[in-house]
This record gives C-alpha cells, structure tokens and sequence, in this order.
C-alpha cells in the first residue's frame, strides 16, 4: 500500500501524520502524494519551514510552480492562525475540490513555550474540518523530535504513514491532547500589573503601549499589541465576568501581555474560525491570532488565561 | 468614558457627516452605532469620517460591518472615509474588509 492511496480513498476528510527519517523518506512521503494531486488537477498547499520547501522545490522541478509553497516559520508561527489563515482560506478557495495539503507545523526548533500551542492546534484540526472535502498530511521529523511529540502525533492524526505503509493510529485521541495540554501557566517574574473593568478598558490599552514602547518596540507593533489587549480585554468584559487583570513583561525574546478573568472558553475552535464578510461579531480573538506570534490559553470553569507573544 | 470618542456631526439636506475623533472600542462603539442606523433609516446619505480616529478595535469594525449590510438591504448609501496607510486602515485590511467596506481615502471622495 502506498502513502497516497489514502487521500485517493478518502470521500471527506483525512489527516495523516507521515513520520520521516531524513531528506529521502521526506521526499518519499511527500513528492507521490503531491505529483497525484496535481495530475488530477486538485489544488495542493505546502505549508512547511524553509529547509522543507526548498527539498520540495527542487524534487518538483517545474511542477513546483503549480503548488502553493508557504513558509511555516511565516504563515504558521502563531500555530493559533494556521487553521483560519492558511487551512480553512485554502479548502474555502476551492470550494468544490478535494484540496491536497501539506503541513507541518511541529519541526525540532519549537520551543517548549510554543509546543503544547502547535499540539493543541494538531488536535483542532480534526474538529475544523469536520464534514469537508481535504487530505491534510502534517510530516515528522522523528529523528529531530522527542518521542513525546511522536507519540502525541498518533493521538493528533486518525491515520499514520511510515516507509509507504499506512495504518489506522491506534492512540488516536485529540480529545486527551486539547484537556491534556489545558495547564495552567508557568507564573512569570516581576509581572506589571493592572486589573481593568468596562471603564479602564481605555486605560489597559493605553498601559499597554507605553509597556511595548518601554520595550523598545516600533510604533507599528506597539499598534499590535495595543489591538490585541484591547481585544483580549474586550472579550474579559463580554465574556469573562465584566472584569479582570492584565499583566504584562518581557523575556529574552518576547513582549508578553496576559489577560485573565472569570470566564471559561468552551469553544475549542474559538479565535480560529474564519469570519465570514458579513458578519459583525465574533473577530477579536482572530486578530489577536494575526497578530500575535503564539497565544496560550488556559481555560477553566471560572477562570481563562490568555497570554500573547510578541517577538522583540 | 464618554470622551474617549467625539462624534461631531454636520448635515446637509441629503447627506450627514459623521466625524469621529478619538478611540473606537466596546465602551464607545454604541455612540456611533445608534446615531449611524438612526440616520440611515431615515433615508440620509451617511459618511463616517473616521479621519481622526486614533483607533478602532473589532466592535467598531462589527458597527462598520452592520452598518454596511444595513445600506445594501435598505437601498442607503454609506461611505466611511478611512485614510490609506493609517492605523484604522490597518485594522480593516487585517481582517479582511478593506475590499468589502464603502471605503473612500478621504472626505473629499466620499462626498463626490
């Protein structure tokens, strides 16, 4: 049996972890399931890092011209923003196809503050596509990655690929990764401080921008995180109990803002639906999304942290 | 609160002016949305001028949003005056409404 026989198979939607082992089972598991897509003229996306997509160019020759090829480090670096940015926008592209899509959002230089973000965004993709037409096959590096990430992939994907065999993940549970990965949130040090309700929200965008100008940040992402608190605490005040407490710092690399209140988000896909044109609500956590470069959450009866990270 | 945003308001017999200075956010956004439907219903020519707002956070894009597909099913004309290159800008191209909304670069467009 070989790789692509399961997306030619598939009448919905499939998921399939493929687990490689160096440049040559990469090509393997992907350039067939690639070639076949293009041969019955369907739509293929390629979402993967740098190294990845030149591998893929060079494989495709002039083929590669044909295949939507985007950065991961880019259009994935917030995992929170593949689903509606990159996922859902392609298969909505083409409505009335089977689109091919290659992703891998987990590579060996995750960080640990960013990896329970890109498992949990594993898990929701089986719960975005639902009931539509896609063949999303995500890549492993299993010899650059820890076990634990390999082992969580055959909980995230309801199918496994490995040197052309293909077999049903007996582990297969998002469900246990997305309430697994729920944890609370290592306390940071020396945090600002500031509570806000519906009469200081002004006031927490405002402290806001003078933290990130502080910072050292430029006036254009000091605009970022100005939108994404005053969206983070927009939400507070509409859903988290009309209160709560914003608190702000920095480590070696990022700018971080956290936002945390009464509230309890029982929408796993909440912030990761596209919007449609018409509607009018229903945008904040969607453009915190866009804008920040990862956002954990971590969610509770009575209690939901949402902290953003911006790179310096 | 309620200087967070100044609606200054200037009419002719078809068309009303809308200008909207300072910040659109959850707490302001009502001010803006009554007097914006209360307008159209009453068949006025609408332009949100939105020039000098410092900015406008996804409930002010929601009042843009409703306020738009309030016109096209009531045959109304509306236009929102957004500056290329601003921060509001930014905003509506974020999230996709740049091609969507009656965007006019400035008063003097949106009047024509």
């Amino acid at each position: 049996m070989t790789q692509v026989e399961i997306a030619e198979d598939a009448p919905g939607f499939a998921h399939p972890a493929l687990f490689y082992q160096g440049p040559w089972e990469y090509r393997a598991g992907t350039v067939p399931f690639i070639r076949e897509g293009l041969a019955a003229d369907v739509p293929v996306t390629v979402v993967a890092p740098g190294p990845r997509l030149r591998l893929l160019r060079d494989a495709l020759g002039a083929d590669a011209k044909r295949v939507q090829l985007l950065d991961m480090t880019v259009a994935g670096r917030n995992p929170g923003r593949i689903i509606a940015e990159v996922l859902l926008a392609t298969a909505a592209a083409h409505p009335d196809r089977h689109v091919r899509i290659i992703g891998e959002p987990i590579w060996p230089g995750r960080s640990d503050i960013e990896y329970p973000a890109c498992v949990q965004h594993e898990a929701l993709i089986n719960l975005a596509f639902r009931g539509r037409r896609a063949t999303i096959l995500c890549p492993y590096d299993v010899a650059g990655l820890n076990p634990v990430v390999v082992a969580d992939a055959a909980a995230t994907h309801p199918t496994l690929v490995q040197r052309g065999r293909t077999w049903s993940s007996p582990d297969y549970a998002p469900e246990r990764i997305l309430s697994g990965y729920n944890l609370p949130l290592p306390e940071p040090p020396h945090p600002a401080v500031l509570p806000f309700d519906a009469p200081r929200l002004f006031l927490a965008r405002r402290a806001a921008a003078e933290h990130a100008r502080n910072a050292g940040m430029d006036q254009e992402r000091i605009e970022d995180v100005t939108l994404a608190v005053g969206e983070l605490a927009a939400n507070s005040l509409r859903h988290g109990g009309g209160s709560g407490l914003l608190r702000m710092w920095t480590d070696a690399d990022h700018w971080i803002c956290e936002v945390r209140d009464a509230g309890w988000i029982t929408d796993p896909l909440a912030g990761r639906r596209p919007a449609s044109l018409t509607q009018h609500a229903g945008r904040g956590l969607l453009m915190v999304n866009h804008l920040a470069d990862l956002l954990r959450t971590h969610t509770r009866p009575g209690e939901t942290t949402i902290r953003a990270y911006f790179r310096l | 609160v309620h200087d967070l945003l100044r609606i200054t308001t200037a009419e002719t017999s078809t068309t009303v002016v809308l200008t909207l200075r300072g910040e659109l956010d959850m707490s302001t956004t009502p001010l803006l949305r009554e007097q914006v439907l209360d307008n159209l219903a009453r068949g006025r020519r609408v332009v949100i001028d939105a020039t000098p707002l410092r900015f406008c956070g996804s409930t002010g894009l929601a009042v843009f949003v409703e306020a738009h597909n309030h016109a096209l099913t009531h045959a109304c004309e509306l236009r929102i005056v957004i500056p290329p290159g601003g921060s509001v800008e930014r905003v509506v191209d974020l999230v996709g409404l740049i091609d969507i909304l009656p965007i006019a670069p400035d008063l003097e467009a949106a009047l024509r």
